[in-house]
């Protein structure tokens, strides 16, 4: 997509935008994505259901957060070069208010994915070619340590207390369990095959980690870091990806890239108890603060889905930019 | 290893090993060992390269877990005398005929694993096929298979190929690149994922005793990732590792470039993975070995 015309749509979302927000009092909610391949960070009016703005990064953005202040978008950027830490390679930090890179901080080779602590002091970044997760302080942007986890390092997880963060890795089918007193590895458990996402419940009881290749959505007993049980997702043919826990911890929503399809667990009995099909290739996905609404990224529709959780039906699709990646939720 | 009579050797060490416990003789955790055997065959250089990689990257992953993994190299014809001295859990090479066969005879005579990472020859996995032996390198009946309707020629079908991007393929490409500076190729990811997949059987079973590392690589729900995008696991009837192909056509710079994957569907409700890849190579109906079975009747 050219320049040009990414200029022209956000324009006329921003218009869209605009008379919609003078239309309702109450703040929009936003959604912020990144795009692969077009280098840019949308901004979605997840009420308006359209691109309010696009913000370009320069390099191949993928993991997206919050600050927990919602002031803040860190958006992880590779280069070209996986195996070769350069400027390039960074965590991208955007105002949420003007929508502008403020700042690049440096955190490891190629990062890919990221976790925020709640207290929003620190970030810590998988690094993929490298083996190794970055703690960077946010208050310095400085690298504090770096931590050999497993390899091919991917999915990354902040408990909801900050203690402890869970970093997948795909080649070693492992999770690695960083304690941040001391930010040392304190533990390494395997799952199941090729690991990819992690996501705590609302009260850090449990964890859930995706694994791509077996089709499957590992169950973790996150007070003493063991695996404790197997959901076959799709009959194991789905290549689940993104997880996501609803704010009461009853639900878990993990996007299925392969099936095109998200699958709807209940935590309790953890069965699967809704399947709703969405773009293709979801990675990325998110919910909103309520929990009403589920927002799945679609990598090769270049779109957002946009899923009633009390339905479980898509009620909106939501062109953004190209081959979109991760995604995050506005405060 | 259930409803397997214990044999005396196992027996003894059992024996030993619970006089230890006894005791209560500090003991550091076995190392796996493995040992890489070299021969002749095109593939040995390259398949001994992702033998290495595989051990370096299970030494790294082992680290996490305090486990550790032992490589040793040898000689075709000095395999025999390593076997007796050291017994390691596995053998890795056969990449000629004539030293997968003599590795197959030698594995099942002393109780070690013998990975095939080498020889595509049908007779290893038919007639000749034997309980020790799992072939990571694809059968050439699987070679053929995956070829069928091409009528062109020029086709190959290949076990790896640099160019391969997705699953992790990309990044095993550049980790093998970057230590040996020379692309993967099929005997390399060969040799790599041999290593890999006895590494994770140890890790899981917590074993490094090849009947059990065995029982776990025979286990029904057993799956294995070589990022080739499916999940890999080893033929009950044969031992044979059922996993996609791909084909290549001669590039215009010289090499090869991919052209497909075969099988060139995507998984649904009418294949299962498993079901897809078994269409490559020979069936439980056409497979001519005997000597397995898989722990089936």
């Amino acid at each position: 997509m050219s320049g040009r015309s990414t200029t022209r749509r956000a324009g006329t979302a921003l218009a869209a935008g605009a008379l919609l927000a003078l239309a309702r009092p109450a703040p929009a909610q936003l959604l912020y994505v990144s795009n692969e391949a077009a280098r840019t960070v949308s901004v979605v009016d997840a009420a308006a259901r359209r691109v309010v703005a696009t913000i370009p990064v320069g390099v191949r953005p993928r993991g997206i957060q919050l600050s927990p202040d919602g002031r803040r978008v860190y958006v992880a950027l590779s280069d070209e070069h996986p195996r070769v830490q350069s400027g390039r390679d960074a965590v991208a930090v955007i105002d949420a208010a003007t929508r502008r890179v403020v700042a690049r901080y440096a955190a490891g080779t190629d990062p890919e994915q990221f976790g925020v602590t709640p207290d929003g002091t620190r970030l810590y970044a998988s690094n993929e070619d490298a083996g190794t997760a970055s703690v960077t302080s946010l208050r310095t942007g400085r690298t504090m340590a770096t931590l050999v986890v497993g390899i091919e390092p991917e999915g990354v997880a902040v408990s909801p207390d900050g203690r402890w963060v869970y970093v997948t890795a795909e080649t070693s089918n492992t999770v690695s369990v960083i304690d941040t007193r001391r930010e040392k590895v304190a533990a390494s458990f395997l799952v199941d095959v090729r690991p990819r996402a992690a996501a705590f419940a609302p009260d850090g009881s449990r964890a859930y980690v995706t694994n791509e290749i077996s089709g499957t959505l590992s169950v973790i007993d996150a007070r003493r870091h063991e695996v404790t049980g197997s959901v076959e997702l799709e009959r194991g043919e789905g290549k689940p990806v993104g997880v996501v826990v609803s704010p009461d911890g009853a639900r878990v929503y993990v996007a299925n890239g392969g099936a095109g399809a998200v699958s709807v667990v209940d935590a309790r009995t953890l069965r699967v108890v809704g399947r709703v099909p969405v773009g293709r290739r979801p990675w990325g996905i998110a919910l909103s603060r309520d929990g009403r609404w589920l927002y799945t990224v679609n990598g090769l529709s270049n779109s957002v889905s946009v899923v009633d959780t009390r339905t479980l039906r898509v009620v909106a699709t939501i062109p953004v930019g190209a081959r979109p990646w991760g995604i995050a939720v506005g405060r | 290893m259930t409803g397997e009579t214990v044999g005396r050797r196992e027996f003894l060490r059992s024996a030993v090993h619970g006089c230890a416990a006894l005791l209560a003789l500090p003991r550091a955790p076995e190392a796996l060992r493995v040992a890489l055997v070299t021969s002749a065959g095109a593939g040995a250089a390259s398949g001994g390269r992702g033998v290495t990689l595989g051990v370096e990257e299970a030494a790294r992953t082992g680290a996490l877990f305090g486990q550790r993994i032992e490589l040793r190299t040898v000689a075709a014809g000095a395999a025999e005398r390593l076997v007796r001295a050291e017994r390691p859990t596995a053998l890795i090479g056969g990449w000629d005929p004539a030293s997968a066969r003599a590795l197959g005879a030698l594995a099942d005579a002393a109780g070690v694993l013998f990975l095939n990472a080498g020889s595509p020859a049908d007779a290893l996995r038919g007639a000749e096929c034997r309980r020790n032996v799992f072939h990571v390198e694809a059968s050439d009946a699987m070679y053929r298979d995956a070829l069928a309707g091409d009528a062109g020629g020029a086709t190959r079908a290949v076990l790896w190929h640099p160019a391969l991007e997705r699953f992790g393929a990309a990044q095993l490409n550049d980790r093998f690149r970057a230590r040996f500076h020379t692309a993967m190729d099929g005997p390399a990811w060969a040799g790599w994922m041999a290593v890999k997949l006895l590494w994770e059987a140890s890790l899981r079973a917590r074993t490094t005793d090849p009947a059990g590392v065995r029982a776990w690589l025979e286990r029904e729900g057993t799956q294995l990732d070589g990022h080739k995008g499916w999940p890999l696991s080893f033929r009950a009837w044969d031992h044979q590792l059922r996993q996609p192909l791909y084909r290549v056509a001669p590039a215009a710079g010289g090499g090869t470039r991919l052209v497909g994957e075969v099988p060139t569907r995507a998984p649904d409700a009418a294949g299962s993975s498993r079901e897809l890849l078994d269409r490559l190579g020979a069936g439980p109906s056409t497979s001519t070995c005997r000597r397995i079975h898989g722990g089936k009747p």
